[in-house]
């Protein structure tokens, strides 16, 4: 199942995807957090496989659709908020018209074979669109280089 | 007070009892000349406001002229007037007012009845003496608030009673809801379910209170359909405590816990065990993380 990912140390902090994700959404659902006012880090759903907030939905209104994303149900919610202090991550959020919302992985534009906004929006290739394997094995392949690096430095 | 006059303040249907003052005019009949007519497209056009500032502002009595029932020219503004006179008369019973406050139905063509009604009345509030809260000095523009001191300082003269009051007949429509502090965890669902604004959650410091304003509940039922901890039942009744007052009744306090990293209060203790969650704002959750990833980075 294909998510979107960071790649490490490649963020600048520019808030495209923020003002992607806006568009699309009406409201920015990921997040830019800056750690020590230096490193920006992009935070948003992991989607992950039994969700903590899927877990507590007491009207099960969080399901996984055919994108691996989870989504929320609009006609089930019921706003109760449960699901914004279950998630680790702190990433559902209060909308724009009072409704709960969170990232449903652009389910409409993966419809129509496009990336997922923010992934689209990204200018350094920060966000990427990728399986688990793949992204793995780019990043290994960065540290090694990394490691070449250093090795030529000395 | 033998020279006392009272008075009255009179409002007249436009299709009936209006034409039926006009009609014992013309016909020369004799009536108090202490009937002071106000025109009113349709007696259901009389908001039981009107009549409570008329006696507020020192009318002595107050009529109303409506259609007989069935002849409304607005199909049943008459039926839903008199309803509304009924109750604000049992509103009024125990200020001492309601015998003030006369409903009379007078057609247009009833001149004469118009003339014996109005002379009745007037004999019988010059009996009952002068208005007690008849008050000279009020500026209009205070009408609301004083209005509702007022109401509330004759409640404590006549025995207060805090909470649910007793109306003798209950209206249609009114209702409340009623939690249970119990299950209630605060999560705010009924809040946002309500189209009336009825529950309100206010946050201050480390208590969070769910409270109702239940003179605006229109009974739909909402909050207790979606309520996830079943915490709610709505009931038929009438606050009048609170529909005076305007103020929302608090029926839950729910003590807020610390995020341990800010320190900002961020969602109630019960429902943080609830839902076995850490105790961890969600702001400071995301700090957290991004913190964790780049020291991995690093």
């Amino acid at each position: 199942m294909k998510r979107v990912l960071l790649v490490e140390k490649r963020c600048l902090g520019c808030e495209e995807c923020l003002e992607a994700c806006k568009r699309e959404n009406g409201i920015a659902l990921n997040y830019v957090v800056w750690v020590k006012k230096f490193y920006p880090v992009q935070l948003h759903c992991a989607h992950c496989t039994d969700a903590p907030c899927q877990r507590v939905c007491p009207e099960s209104a969080i399901k996984m659709n055919k994108h691996g994303a989870m989504i929320i149900d609009d006609s089930l919610c019921i706003n109760c908020g449960y699901c914004v202090l279950a998630c680790p991550f702190g990433i559902p959020k209060l909308g724009t018209d009072g409704k709960i919302m969170k990232c449903n992985l652009c389910s409409d534009r993966l419809d129509d074979g496009d990336l997922p906004a923010c992934v689209a929006a990204c200018p350094t290739g920060a966000l990427v669109y990728q399986e688990y394997e793949e992204y793995g094995e780019a990043r290994r392949a960065r540290t090694a280089l990394r490691v070449l690096e250093a090795g030529e430095v000395i | 007070m033998s020279d006392f006059e009272p008075k009255i303040v009179a409002f007249l249907c436009n299709w009936c009892a209006y034409a039926g003052a006009d009609l014992a005019g013309v016909s020369r009949l004799k009536y108090p000349p202490n009937i002071v007519p106000i025109r009113v497209p349709c007696s259901g056009r009389v908001d039981p406001l009107f009549v409570v500032y008329a006696l507020y502002s020192g009318a002595d009595g107050v009529f109303i002229g409506a259609c007989h029932p069935g002849d409304c020219h607005y199909v049943d503004g008459n039926i839903k007037a008199e309803r509304r006179i009924r109750f604000l008369k049992s509103i009024l019973r125990p200020f001492g007012l309601d015998e003030r406050v006369g409903f009379f139905h007078i057609s247009a063509a009833e001149g004469k009845k118009f003339a014996e009604v109005a002379r009745e009345f007037t004999n019988h509030i010059r009996k009952l003496g002068p208005n007690p809260i008849r008050l000279s000095s009020v500026k209009v523009d205070e009408k609301r608030t004083t209005l509702c001191t007022l109401l509330l300082n004759l409640t404590e003269t006549i025995e207060a009673k805090e909470g649910v009051y007793a109306v003798e007949e209950v209206p249609e429509g009114f209702g409340y809801p009623v939690m249970n502090p119990e299950r209630c965890v605060g999560c705010g669902a009924c809040a946002t379910a309500c189209d009336q604004d009825v529950i309100t959650i206010t946050d201050t410091g480390d208590v969070r209170k769910v409270g109702h304003y239940s003179c605006y509940c229109i009974l739909c039922r909402k909050c207790e359909e979606i309520c996830p901890r079943d915490a709610i039942s709505v009931e038929e009744g009438f606050d009048l405590m609170a529909f005076i007052k305007r103020e929302p009744a608090v029926d839950v306090e729910l003590t807020m816990r610390k995020c341990t990293v800010c320190g900002r209060y961020f969602a109630p203790e019960v429902e943080i065990d609830l839902l076995e969650a850490e105790n961890v704002c969600p702001d400071c959750r995301r700090k957290e993380i991004a913190k964790k990833l780049v020291e991995v980075w690093e």
